[in-house]
């Protein structure tokens, strides 16, 4: 296994008397897709800006090797955001962010950025305030991916868009940016919509991690069943660690457990991330 | 790829209302001012000073007067007439001389250009570390590889020297147009006053010693310019409040518990310092109008606290995290 790109260790961080991050343990390897699922206020954002060097914490937090709060700059030649939307300045022209990130960024590649943008409806001389919201995520990433980072972390950079552009946004992003060189880290509420996307899944609650795995862990560990009726009883004195009703029937979700032995008490399948982020923010509350 | 110039070029981009087109608009409306005037007042009429004042020209030359060599005219307000100043007579013992007015009207129009530098200047240093936080563009900002020391020093530097010297460059625009006006239109109704008054205006040495105003008044400013951009670092709302809070406190608190005005005093006389020092005032109305007040030591306590309000600015902008 090679270096983490990402490692943190006993993170913690305190607003006032609420504990947003606890005891956070987490390792990314490069190349990987990393989806931090939680609910609002689960620490998420959270736990991005203390990546990114935007908030103090205790603990210890190595991006790239480097300490993100000290060495916040030479991070960031390594490291791109998109905290979401609404954060490219409003007055801004199109081909005003380009000769900027031109000027300040050294891996910024301006033909690139324009090939993308070429793709889009955007015009060079129009304001930020003046585009769609999905023209400025199509912009913000357009820069962002003409940059060649090694680390890129989204934080809910969907957020108000519709489907169209959402689908749109990932497609880019898997086609025209990631190879294996590169490390995303994405936070979002639509799961669902990157669950194609993933290769490892982070859930997040009350600052606390609650699920670590890459999506082949998961689809070996966690199983769904479709309880047989006259099996109720035998699937619950299994441990199902969640179970719910779907149209008269039970369907409990068990972590661990033997496929062969689940198989006899109805039908067995892979539990959707959706599904398992549901199960695994109920369990224990 | 050069950050600064980038980082520069930002500020004229997101500022440009500011910084160009604010001074712009005021340089066009006082072109259009004099123009009015000069169709208002044609050259034979009377003697063209900004429309404010109307002084008759005299019309019948006094014969007599023609006959000595005049150095200038001497404006007499009383009789609202010209009368000729002969060589060698003291010219401050006699009045206003027309060279004077005029060169006083040139100072004039740098002050104001100047005054409109320091609105801009202040305005700007109150919000320029605010307004990205409050609009969070800052996230986008910050996820660019740049030191927030150069980020905080080029907004400064903009404020403290560029916004200033712009300003200078459109007066100079307007001196020189309403030196023209002058020209042309004291030249036509009476030549042998603008003969005399012309070897008199020092125009170059004047506008020399403006350029060398916006630098002057940055180093005499530093603590209070800082303390502004401290403000705007600090502020979570109304950089303006947090600005003015402190200082009127310190002062009331200064006043009310030792009868003293130190603080009111020290800040006072910088600003005395800068409006009656500055070297784009002749040296000579320079030291009459001043008399004393701060010294190198104070300058260099200015400098010092300046460099610690930076600082602080730069240390709130690395770690001020409420974003």
């Amino acid at each position: 296994m090679s270096e983490p790109i990402v490692s943190l260790r006993d993170v913690s961080k305190r607003y006032g008397d609420t504990l947003a991050l606890d005891q956070v343990n987490l390792s990314i390897q490069p190349g990987r897709i990393v989806g931090l699922v939680g609910p609002n206020g689960a620490g998420k954002t959270t736990l991005l800006k203390c990546l990114l060097g935007l908030a103090p914490y205790t603990g210890s937090i190595r991006v790239m090797g480097k300490e993100p709060v000290r060495q916040r700059q030479e991070l960031l030649r390594d490291v791109c955001f998109i905290a979401d939307t609404a954060i490219l300045p409003r007055w801004i022209k199109v081909h005003q962010a380009l000769d900027f990130l031109a000027g300040v960024h050294p891996r910024f590649n301006r033909a690139k950025a324009e090939a993308f943008l070429k793709e889009t409806k955007i015009g060079r001389d129009k304001k930020v305030k003046q585009l769609s919201k999905g023209m400025i995520t199509q912009l913000h990433l357009a820069l962002v991916m003409a940059i060649d980072a090694r680390l890129l972390v989204l934080d809910e950079p969907t957020l108000g868009l519709d489907i169209l552009y959402r689908k749109q946004f990932y497609t880019s992003l898997l086609n025209d940016y990631f190879d294996q060189e590169r490390t995303i880290l994405v936070t979002t509420h639509q799961i669902e919509e990157v669950e194609d996307l993933l290769t490892d899944l982070v859930f997040i609650r009350d600052g606390r991690l609650i699920l670590d795995k890459s999506l082949e862990d998961c689809q070996a560990s966690f199983a769904e069943l479709e309880v047989a009726p006259e099996h109720v009883d035998r699937a619950r004195a299994l441990g199902p660690f969640h179970e719910r009703s779907v149209l008269g029937s039970s369907v409990m979700l068990f972590e661990n457990k033997s496929r062969e032995e689940l198989a006899t008490l109805g039908r067995l399948r892979i539990p959707g991330i959706a599904d398992l982020f549901v199960a695994k923010m109920q369990q224990g509350v | 790829m050069n950050v600064y110039l980038s980082l520069i070029k930002r500020e004229f981009q997101e500022h440009s209302g500011l910084f160009i087109l604010l001074p712009a608009a005021v340089t066009a409306g006082l072109i259009l001012i004099m123009l009015y005037t000069a169709w208002k007042f044609p050259p034979n009429s009377a003697l063209f000073e900004f429309g404010l004042i109307e002084l008759v020209v005299n019309e019948e030359p006094d014969a007599e007067a023609d006959t000595v060599k005049r150095q200038d005219y001497i404006v007499d307000f009383e009789a609202g007439r010209l009368r000729p100043l002969e060589q060698g007579a003291d010219a401050d013992a006699n009045g206003t001389t027309v060279s004077e007015i005029v060169s006083e009207s040139l100072y004039g129009i740098h002050m104001l250009y100047q005054s409109l530098a320091g609105f801009v200047m202040v305005f700007y240093l109150l919000y320029c570390l605010y307004s990205d936080r409050k609009d969070r563009s800052i996230l986008f900002w910050k996820s660019m590889p740049i030191a927030e020391f150069k980020n905080v020093a080029v907004k400064f530097l903009v404020a403290v020297l560029a916004v200033p010297l712009i300003a200078m460059a459109f007066s100079w625009v307007v001196e020189l147009g309403f030196l023209s006006l002058v020209a042309y239109m004291v030249d036509k109704g009476a030549p042998e006053i603008w003969a005399s008054a012309w070897p008199n205006i020092e125009i170059f040495p004047s506008l020399i010693r403006q350029a060398w105003s916006p630098f002057w008044i940055a180093l005499w400013m530093l603590p209070i310019n800082a303390w502004l951009i401290f403000s705007s670092a600090l502020a979570r709302r109304e950089p303006f409040l947090i600005a003015l809070i402190p200082i009127a406190g310190v002062m009331i608190i200064e006043t009310l518990s030792f009868g003293t005005n130190y603080i009111s005093g020290w800040i006072g006389e910088h600003f005395v310092h800068i409006s009656l020092q500055s070297p784009s005032l002749p040296p000579d109305t320079a030291q009459q109008l001043y008399g004393g007040g701060l010294g190198v030591a104070d300058l260099i306590a200015g400098v010092v606290l300046a460099g610690a309000l930076l600082g602080g600015a730069v240390w709130l902008r690395n770690y001020r995290f409420e974003l």
